[in-house]
């Protein structure tokens, strides 16, 4: 019988950790609900499993934006993960946007622990009980990833974007020959930056990870997007390729990239894990 | 006679699992039904001691398994009380068999400038297939609006349906709000106007005694694993002299009588549309299924099924902030109840109630429109079965009281 106390009590643990407080209060925050018009950006996404709709409309100035609203409908985890971004891309640069976007998502969907989300999107941490339930992940990246397609219309000239979820069958959490963003994690997390000897996944310096299916043929395409420490390290195309074979080495991996971008630039205060900056010596 | 539910769940090996550490409350039932253990042993015993292909085959094993699945089909067919076995042709589910139709009837006998009729309940593989067809063929699909407690009229039927109608396609039972339609006022209602009548009959015929010869329904489709049989097994009823006039939906071996390189010449009904080889072992243990309800007693089951069902909306009905949707009056309605909870999304709904061990279904149940129509994204849908209990409904009851003060529902944010 205690198993089963424990599984239940593990159980409303973790639901009291899935709907966090903050997530709640963020649910039923109003402050930028609503559509801009005019607007400068204007991106639909929805999620045709389950019905969840989002509308994110920008206006920009000077480079940067400089109101967000969102509208659309859906549960409390997509409607707070998607007004804690649309407060964090108020007064920020679309180079800002992107890279917040990223690190949300190494967050989600590849276990970067919460010290490495960005400061303005620190309280988006309390979504970090979402993991641990894989259907519900996509809820808390609905706005986010309508918001990447919004920003790659943007970039395309375009000011109306729409975005639709793909169905669990094509997403690799959900297929059996397709890799997960954990076997990603686990792959990567035990190299070591050659210089400072600390995991690279600790430091931070993974920004993010897409998984596709191969164009070339059967298995999988993986591409990692990430940093170095600094942009001359004398490392750098040694962890590349340890990165790079590692990767190749997971069962069902066709091909593989390995991105480097400096955007954001790699800051071990705000994005190393705890136990990193204890190694590195920051407190 | 009382049917004893907890002695037919000692039946179903499902539910000696836990979910949550908690028993599980299975109410998602209008998706898919568990299966006893008798026909999860005619599977195995179906591949352990009979496996072989049917057609043609003049070996033991070949003759025992056309055996269990011609079996099966007059199983089916005596289930719904269709006059012979060949008015029954096995399809994969009930989309299956409604696209038969679209595609072996429709595409056939249907012009330009025609009409389908279907009703506002409709789920999507009662209204995608027409959509195609209408894409196709310039057939012009219609529906019959539903009033505001989801019901369908037979006077709404009649002002809809014009002289245009070649077919009336409508479900027996809205698998989204529980609404039971009056299936023989409307048959009559397609065979006045001189148009065909096609029955839905997923929600319904696991549930309550079915007639397609009271109806006179020109077709009606329904799934196995909606009522206790494996997944991959579903069934078209067709009239003989309908089934005769179409033309096959997919072709290859089993479904022909002679095959020239050029040309081929069509195999009896109902295995004309059968072609290929089929989901043997889930079409001889659908048999096992059918047996297993006709030892219950359908009548008995609905009993009993109405009976929880009442609990169900009294439970949500005591409740501040919650919407029942369908018929006020239980007379007209199946097993199932699809509610929301002010402020609270389905999906959040769904996932307390998973806490308790309790399964419900939430989202748009394959039906936009409708939700669009009753001016929601979706809703949460509870639905029963013979193996459902008392104590589901206390633990149905549970979770709504874990969701209302989860989420404060009704206090000021």
């Amino acid at each position: 019988m205690s198993a089963e106390l424990d599984a239940e009590k593990a159980s409303d643990a973790e639901l009291q950790e899935l709907y966090h407080d903050v997530l709640v209060d963020y649910y039923k925050d109003t402050a930028r609900q609503g559509r801009l018009d005019p607007h400068d950006v204007r991106a639909h996404g929805v999620n045709p499993v389950c019905g969840d709709e989002v509308e994110l409309t920008l206006r920009l100035k000077d480079g940067k934006v400089d109101a967000v609203r969102y509208g659309g409908q859906g549960c409390v985890i997509s409607r707070a993960s998607t007004a804690m971004m649309t407060e964090a891309l108020e007064g920020g640069t679309l180079a800002d946007a992107r890279a917040m976007a990223l690190a949300f998502k190494a967050f989600m969907t590849a276990g970067a622990p919460p010290e490495s989300l960005p400061e303005k999107l620190s309280e988006s941490a309390a979504l970090a009980g979402v993991r641990k339930f894989p259907l519900r992940v996509k809820c808390a990246m609905l706005g986010w990833n309508t918001l990447l397609r919004g920003l790659d219309d943007l970039s395309k000239g375009g000011h109306d974007a729409e975005y639709q979820d793909t169905p669990i069958c094509q997403t690799g959490a959900q297929r059996k020959d397709m890799v997960t963003f954990k076997q990603i994690g686990d792959a990567v997390g035990p190299i070591k930056d050659p210089e400072i000897h600390v995991s690279v996944a600790e430091l931070g310096l993974i920004y993010g990870a897409e998984i596709k299916p191969s164009d070339a043929g059967p298995g999988t395409r993986v591409k990692l997007i990430m940093s170095l420490t600094s942009p001359a390290c004398p490392y750098g195309p040694m962890l590349l390729a340890s990165v790079h074979g590692a990767l190749a080495k997971i069962p069902g991996v066709r091909d593989v990239d390995v991105d480097l971008s400096f955007v954001p630039t790699w800051d071990p205060r705000t994005m190393a894990s705890e136990e990193a900056k204890d190694q590195l010596g920051i407190f | 006679m009382t049917f004893d539910a907890r002695r037919a769940r000692a039946d179903f090996p499902i539910f000696n699992r836990r979910v949550n550490g908690k028993p599980l409350s299975y109410l998602d039932n209008a998706a898919t039904t568990q299966k006893p253990g008798t026909v999860i042993k005619a599977l195995t015993a179906y591949y352990e001691r009979h496996n072989a292909n049917i057609h043609r085959g003049v070996h033991t094993l070949a003759e025992e398994a056309e055996r269990l699945v011609e079996e099966s089909r007059a199983k089916a067919a005596r289930f719904i009380n269709a006059a012979k076995p060949e008015n029954m042709v096995f399809t994969r589910n009930t989309t299956e068999a409604i696209n038969l139709v679209a595609h072996g009837w429709a595409r056939k006998h249907m012009k330009a400038g025609t009409e389908v009729l279907v009703t506002e309940l409709e789920h999507h593989s009662n209204l995608v297939p027409w959509q195609l067809l209408a894409r196709d063929r310039g057939v012009r699909l219609r529906q019959v609006p539903v009033d505001a407690q989801g019901r369908v009229t037979v006077e709404a039927a009649r002002r809809t349906i014009t002289p245009k109608t070649r077919l009336f396609a409508f479900s027996a039972m809205s698998n989204a709000l529980g609404t039971l339609t009056p299936v023989k006022e409307l048959v009559d209602v397609a065979h006045q106007n001189g148009s065909l009548a096609l029955v839905d009959g997923a929600q319904r015929v696991p549930h309550l005694k079915t007639d397609v010869q009271a109806w006179g329904c020109d077709f009606l489709a329904f799934s196995g694993h909606k009522m206790l049989g494996p997944t991959g097994v579903g069934f078209l009823y067709g009239k003989p002299e309908v089934l005769e006039t179409m033309d096959p939906f997919l072709g290859g071996g089993g479904m022909i009588n002679e095959v020239w390189f050029e040309r081929s010449t069509w195999g009896p009904v109902p295995q004309r549309f059968e072609a290929g080889t089929p989901a043997i072992a889930d079409c001889a243990a659908f048999g096992a299924a059918v047996d297993y309800l006709e030892a219950c007693g359908l009548e008995a089951v609905h009993a009993h099924e109405m009976a929880l069902t009442a609990k169900l909306l009294e439970i949500l009905r005591a409740e501040e902030g919650v919407t029942v949707y369908g018929p006020t009056d239980i007379a007209e309605r199946g097993g199932v109840v699809s509610f929301n909870i002010a402020g609270v999304h389905p999906h959040d709904v769904g996932q307390l109630f998973d806490s308790e061990g309790v399964a419900v279904r939430v989202g748009h149940h394959c039906c936009q429109p409708l939700m669009r129509k009753l001016q929601t994204g979706g809703t949460a849908r509870a639905s029963v079965y013979l193996y459902n209990t008392e104590d589901d409904i206390e633990a149905f009851a549970r979770g709504l009281k874990k969701v209302i003060s989860f989420f404060k529902v009704g206090a000021k944010a």
